[in-house]
């Protein structure tokens, strides 16, 4: 399915890649289900609430629009950075529990978040 | 890259032979520029980014004397059996990683380092969780860039794929797909030209607004925000109509070496 060449895309196979499987980020880290294959299951650090804290941060990484994208002083104040070390790691987990993070989707770790 | 004893000092250093053609002499030059006025600029030594200890010529090759580093990102990876790493350690990283972009994006110094991915992060001891940023071969000051097409492919923002313009930006996008690979063990994006790239970065796109209408109505809007459809603003901007041979189809596969051996 992957291996067609490029060169040969048209209106048709544009369909053909709506039909690719696509995964959100969440599910690639596998925020919800311990981790990448599973692996990172009742690991310390590694709860959906802390994955989620890390897809947000990555997300922000990643907007198209690199007017958007977070910079790297704002990236340093970010909660997966700061870890809830500090003053500001404080500021920003009060500020996390008004907006909650995005990419999450599933409602079911919101309870864990503090 | 050899490994050299500097025997003055009594250390070991690393030197980066440059090949004895001009080009590639010429691109040397810049580095050196560049990562000179980074050691001013960073007197102290705290923003993350190898030292050029000296530089000379020996028979027709620049030669680049730098401090001697550990493993980079990608043998870490490795050694983990493309398991990842932990959050824990990713944040480690990550942090010593936006400071040194922190520090490349300030208006004295303003320097876009244009090919952050794995192989160029390196471990400043085997066993310690520091790290630097090196090569910056490919690297400009934002105010003079001298190509269009740079990064490595996976690691290869948006605004780059298109051909528009750019900016210290292009190493956060880089950053976030490092971010991910280092826990997952696999590139995020992993291309295997660049239309395949660029359409797995549509494909993310599209995945968020099915989300939107889907079983994850309470998702809020992806991050991702910008549609690379036929009414995007980057698509229909002026640059890009004027510069037709910037097509984003149109990939001379510059900087994709060392690609085939990420692939498993």
């Amino acid at each position: 399915m992957k291996s067609s060449p490029p060169q040969s895309r048209n209106g048709r196979s544009s369909r053909h890649y709506a039909q690719m499987e696509s995964r959100s980020l969440a599910e690639i880290v596998g925020a919800d289900t311990g981790g990448p294959r599973g692996q990172r299951m009742n690991e310390e650090g590694h709860t959906p609430s802390h994955y989620s804290i890390f897809v947000d941060l990555v997300r922000k990484m990643l907007a198209y629009d690199p007017a958007e994208r977070i910079k790297p002083s704002e990236a340093l104040l970010h909660p997966f950075i700061t870890n809830g070390e500090g003053a500001v790691g404080a500021e920003e987990k009060a500020r996390r529990s008004r907006s909650a993070p995005i990419g999450q989707g599933r409602g079911k770790g919101e309870g864990d978040r503090k | 890259m050899v490994k050299a004893w500097d025997n003055t000092e009594g250390r070991e250093v690393a030197i980066k032979i440059i090949k004895s053609k001009k080009p590639f002499t010429l691109q040397a030059r810049t580095e050196i520029e560049l990562l000179e006025q980074l050691k001013e600029k960073d007197s102290g030594d705290e923003n993350n980014i190898v030292r050029l200890i000296n530089h000379f010529f020996f028979r027709g090759h620049q030669c680049l004397v730098f401090e001697m580093l550990s493993l980079n990102l990608y043998e870490l990876l490795k050694n983990t059996q493309f398991r990842g790493v932990s959050l824990n350690l990713i944040r480690k990283f990550a942090k010593q990683i936006l400071r040194a972009l922190d520090f490349l994006s300030q208006p004295g110094v303003n320097i876009i380092h244009c090919d952050l991915k794995p192989e160029n992060i390196l471990l400043r001891s085997p066993r310690r969780s520091a790290i630097k940023v090196i090569d910056f071969g490919s690297s400009c000051k934002s105010d003079k860039k001298m190509y269009s097409y740079i990064q490595s492919r996976f690691y290869r923002s948006p605004e780059v794929m298109l051909g528009i313009s750019y900016s210290v930006a292009i190493d956060i996008w880089s950053l976030g797909c490092i971010l991910v690979e280092m826990h997952t063990g696999e590139p995020l994006f992993a291309g295997s030209e660049q239309f395949d790239q660029m359409r797995k970065l549509i494909e993310g796109e599209a995945e968020g607004r099915r989300m939107k209408g889907g079983r994850r109505t309470k998702r809020a809007r992806p991050a991702a925000n910008v549609s690379l459809t036929d009414t995007d603003p980057c698509l229909g901007s002026p640059l890009l109509r004027s510069h037709p041979s910037r097509s984003p189809w149109h990939d001379p596969n510059l900087y994709d070496r060392k690609i085939a051996s990420q692939l498993p």
